[in-house]
């Protein structure tokens, strides 16, 4: 059992854990406790020396758009997106509400169209009555929203408030200790509204706490809240409105006739199917979409890109390795394209994708679009060329032995390639999968910003354009998010690698 | 410490106003009267640029009015306005926000040949042009000051002249797009003081020769970096990049100081509109005009009130909208705009929505881009008078606007004498000597005879 986890462990590159196993498991505790001093420890101590120096420089260095944000401030952003995060899910969950509500509604009212025109209008009565009781429901449900609003609001107004008056307290500290920036003329400078101007030091007291967002989940959950209660209000107006005109045409139906009541009973009936086409028509989520989304359509670009580049490299790569001719003659174009920047492939791809797919064999799924497949194909073009020398340079250096025994045995050339020849390749072709990951995930930023596709290269881009504090943190925030997750995926190639290179040493 | 009471008061107050009106949002009031159409197609992308007048499409999604029409609107901020125009044509989005100029410089062929036109005039006026804290010292030297030693506005270029002359070495500025109506406005301010801003050759397709300044396209966002990089000594941009430079610093003082606005260059200018394929447009009629329905009702929602203006300025500051802080866009839609810190003049004009019929597309507008494009080179064969008179018939559609506009008079939802009646020839009036900032007189029916009255200009 323990031999057991101290493989996984071994294998999966967490090697820190292998300590706390044996540990655990009661063995040799001073020279293990030695260790998780020494794998732990000395990384641990790392990080927290990074971090307080971080935390130095924020305060020494002045950005454009304000105070280099401290590790605490990023920490905060974060929180304020995963609090976006919950309260998207809280949206979406209301949209898919809302859409069921509108189904439920709409099956009701086609319901008794088909009966109108067959001619069944007591039935057809039966079935206002059951819109009527819909209805009824409805109004109940929008009013519900009205308490959640407020307490919402007022949690994040209250929140609010009392920032605000913190700051002011300080504010007022300092200018009651005349902590102003004075000119080389010896007046103070002024700031934006004309008033005299507290001094760095002060200032970047100050800023520090305004930057700071509170109560986000619930400043959030008001304006959603307040959204979904105004779009279900405006689904039961048009409600009414069509139970309106079903009233009047009766009304109508029931009175003298004449040219002027058929002109009114046909406007009337007009306005009525308007408005259940209206409600017939389904709905796409038209939000924003949360980091966690972003985060998702990137990782699945990255593997889209890397099976891409994958799927040419390695017979293209086997193709260089077992003939010498065919590697000649594909070097050049290799070594050209190799070098080649992502940011000029995205463009070329943008071009190349919107004049292929363009009006009816546009892409337009959720995920599967346009953008997605730019981003997608220049991760592949500017990673496949490390799997692809790494898989020629594997297939070339398969052991002249087995080859000879392949002849002897008088293999054909297909069991040949792929009995003897792809296996031993095996380990260099993981090897190039590795680095092309890798390159892969760090061309797909950029390949996302510029072919906009709503992965977290387009989050950054969108961040950056707001141009202040709090986007900065949040671009270091997803700095970070990048670098945890190209973590873990080549933590996943290590633990592949290693899986299948024969105890070779693999690279860590 | 007074202000201190103030901003704090103004907090509280903000603070009930808007749980207040979070509370009382009701979208009965948006839907009460609507004549329903018969929409195409209900689930639209529009694109927009982080500007404070994409407010009329934010507004149309925010506070129902597409709803109450029966759409669902997506909007996604664009990188820039080549992407955003590139898009719209490609037919990944529905139509967007866009720079006057560009459906214009689209069906011309100034910029990337397409048939787009235009139905509803997003806003009037909206931008600044601001300089570089050191420009503007040496700048100021040369402004004649009133009684209190405030400068006199509208400062006009003629104080930049002499900072030119002295100056070392290139003089870049940047503005949004080769046919915004920054790049145009930009190059009016300049040449009315006798700079040269450059010209458009068949050989220069940047707009560069014989140019004392040099002017070059930049994406407005990114504007005050540049500036704070030197690699531009002043810009033409809208808000909220004007403000922006007013508070973000450089040495301990302003990064910027805006010197002029549109407004003062060319009172109520055209400003963007709201662009869409005229495939697009004949694929789906209703759609199209269930989509001026719900701007035109938004435009009126912007200019009713300044709590309206204060709600928009909460709305719009949020991260995927324009994202900048309140306190920035407060500046300049609340009724007045910061020049100098300190110096806060009353511009309740500084954003028209609604009022002065500013979203009706005049042909008129249409023709002084025109003459601009001509003027500067963009066109390089000299045309007829029809010519410009029919190249604005294709691109601006009032028809499609008075469509939108009868129905909502029915609706109750405006009143008739909020915009044109049914005898609008769709030209303004020749202006008077207080609209533009040298007086010049603009009579969009003599496109011809504007464009020779000027001293610098292509041949």
């Amino acid at each position: 059992m323990k031999q057991k986890l101290v493989n996984f462990f071994e294998s999966t590159g967490l090697t820190w854990f292998v300590p706390i196993t044996k540990l655990l498991f009661g063995d040799e505790p001073g020279l293990q406790a030695k260790e998780i001093v020494r794998m732990l420890g000395l990384p641990i101590l790392a990080m927290v020396l990074f971090f307080l120096t971080w935390g130095y420089v924020s305060t020494k260095i002045k950005t454009s758009v304000g105070q280099l944000p401290s590790p605490v401030y990023v920490w905060s952003q974060a929180k304020a997106m995963w609090s976006n995060h919950k309260s998207e899910t809280v949206a979406k969950n209301e949209f898919k509400q809302l859409e069921d509500t509108r189904v439920e509604i709409d099956s009701l009212l086609s319901e008794r169209r088909k009966l109108e025109e067959a001619g069944k209008l007591a039935e057809a009565d039966k079935v206002t009555a059951k819109i009527k009781a819909f209805s009824e429901k409805l109004n109940a449900k929008v009013e519900s929203y009205v308490p959640l609003i407020k307490k919402y609001s007022t949690i994040h107004a209250e929140a609010e408030k009392k920032k605000n008056d913190e700051i002011a307290a300080l504010v007022k500290q300092f200018k009651d200790a005349n902590q102003f920036e004075y000119g080389e003329d010896g007046k103070a400078l002024l700031d934006a509204d004309g008033n005299p101007k507290l001094n760095e030091k002060a200032q970047s007291q100050v800023n520090g706490l305004s930057y700071y967002r509170v109560a986000v989940l619930e400043g959030n959950l008001a304006i959603v809240y307040d959204q979904y209660h105004g779009k279900l209000k405006s689904l039961a107006g048009k409600i009414a409105k069509i139970e309106g005109y079903v009233a009047k045409h009766k009304e109508y139906l029931a009175a003298e006739k004449s040219e002027a009541i058929d002109k009114k009973i046909k406007t009337n009936d007009k306005k009525r199917a308007a408005f259940e086409k209206q409600l017939s028509k389904a709905n796409e989520y038209n939000g924003n979409g949360s980091i966690i989304d972003y985060i998702k359509l990137s990782i699945l670009t990255v593997l889209f890109g890397f099976l891409l580049a994958a799927a040419v490299a390695i017979p293209l790569g086997t193709l260089c390795g077992l003939s010498s001719n065919f590697a000649t003659s594909m070097n050049p174009i290799i070594q050209v394209f190799r070098p080649v920047s992502p940011l000029v492939w995205v463009l070329i791809m943008i071009q190349i994708v919107d004049g292929v797919f363009v009006g009816d064999l546009a892409l337009e799924g959720d995920i599967f679009n346009n953008s997605f497949l730019q981003a997608g194909l220049t991760v592949a073009l500017c990673s496949l060329w490390a799997t692809l020398s790494n898989t020629a340079l594997g297939v070339s250096s398969v052991d002249k032995d087995h080859l000879n025994v392949a002849k002897v045995l008088k293999l054909s050339w297909f069991d040949r390639v792929f009995k003897i020849v792809i296996p031993s390749a095996i380990p260099f072709i993981f090897t190039g999968l590795r680095i092309t990951l890798g390159i892969g995930w760090m061309v797909l930023i950029v390949s996302e910003m510029i072919a906009t596709s709503r992965g977290l290269g387009w989050f950054i881009d969108q961040e950056y354009q707001n141009n202040k504090v709090e986007s900065l943190a949040n671009i270091i925030v997803s700095l970070f998010i990048i670098g945890l997750i190209g973590f873990i995926l080549d933590r996943i190639m290590f633990t592949l690698q290693k899986l299948v290179s024969f105890n070779d040493e693999v690279s860590a | 410490m007074k202000t201190n009471k103030i901003s704090k008061l103004i907090k509280t107050i903000l603070v009930g106003l808007t749980l207040f009106m979070l509370s009382n949002l009701s979208a009965e009031e948006v839907d009460e009267n609507t004549i329903p159409l018969d929409v195409e197609k209900p689930n639209l992308h529009f694109g927009f640029i982080k500007l404070t007048d994409c407010a009329a499409l934010v507004i149309a999604k925010e506070k129902g009015f597409f709803e109450a029409e029966g759409l669902n609107v997506k909007l996604t901020a664009q990188k820039n306005w080549v992407i955003l125009l590139d898009n719209v044509i490609k037919g990944q989005l529905d139509g967007a926000h866009m720079l006057a100029g560009q459906p214009i410089g689209a069906t011309v062929g100034v910029s990337q040949k397409a048939n787009v036109i235009t139905a509803f005039s997003m806003d009037l006026n909206g931008n600044g042009i601001t300089m570089a804290q050191d420009v503007w010292e040496k700048m100021k030297k040369h402004v004649p000051k009133d009684k209190e030693g405030k400068p006199i506005h509208p400062i006009k270029a003629s104080a930049l002249k002499p900072v030119l002359d002295e100056w070392d070495g290139e003089f870049h500025m940047g503005m949004v797009f080769p046919v915004s109506t920054h790049n145009y406005e930009l190059r009016y301010w300049l040449a009315a003081s006798g700079i040269h801003p450059g010209l458009y050759t068949a050989s220069d397709n940047k707009g560069h020769t014989n140019a004392d300044v040099i002017i070059s396209p930049n994406a407005p966002p990114l504007m005050p970096s540049y500036l704070n990089s030197r690699a531009i000594l002043g810009y033409c941009v809208g808000e909220p990049w004007n403000q922006k430079a007013v508070f973000a610093e450089k040495d301990g003082k302003q990064l910027g100081v805006p010197v002029v606005t549109n407004y003062e260059i060319w009172k109520n200018n055209p400003e963007k509109v709201f662009g869409v394929t005229e495939e697009w447009a004949k694929k789906y009629p209703e759609t199209h005009t269930a989509v001026l329905k719900a701007l035109i009702r938004a435009g009126k929602w912007l200019d009713a009130s300044m709590e309206n203006r204060e709600e928009a300025v909460k709305i719009l500051s949020r991260s995927h909208y324009v994202g900048a802080e309140e306190k920035v866009l407060r500046n300049s839609m609340t009724g007045t705009f910061v020049y100098e810190r300190g110096d806060r003049r009353a511009m309740p004009d500084f954003n028209v929505f609604f009022r002065y019929k500013a979203t009706y597309p005049f042909y008129s507008d249409c023709i002084w881009f025109l003459t601009q494009m001509r003027r500067w080179g963009q066109l390089s064969k000299d045309q007829p008078d029809a010519w410009y008179h029919d190249t604005a018939k294709k691109i601006y559609r009032p028809d499609l606007y008075m469509k939108a506009a009868k129905l909502l008079i029915e609706e109750g939802n405006i009143k008739a004498d909020e915009v044109p009646g049914a005898n609008e020839t769709g030209f303004k009036p020749p202006t008077g000597k207080d609209i533009f900032i040298d007086g010049k007189v603009y009579d969009g029916r003599k496109p011809n005879d504007y464009i020779k009255s000027f001293k610098i200009k292509s041949n």
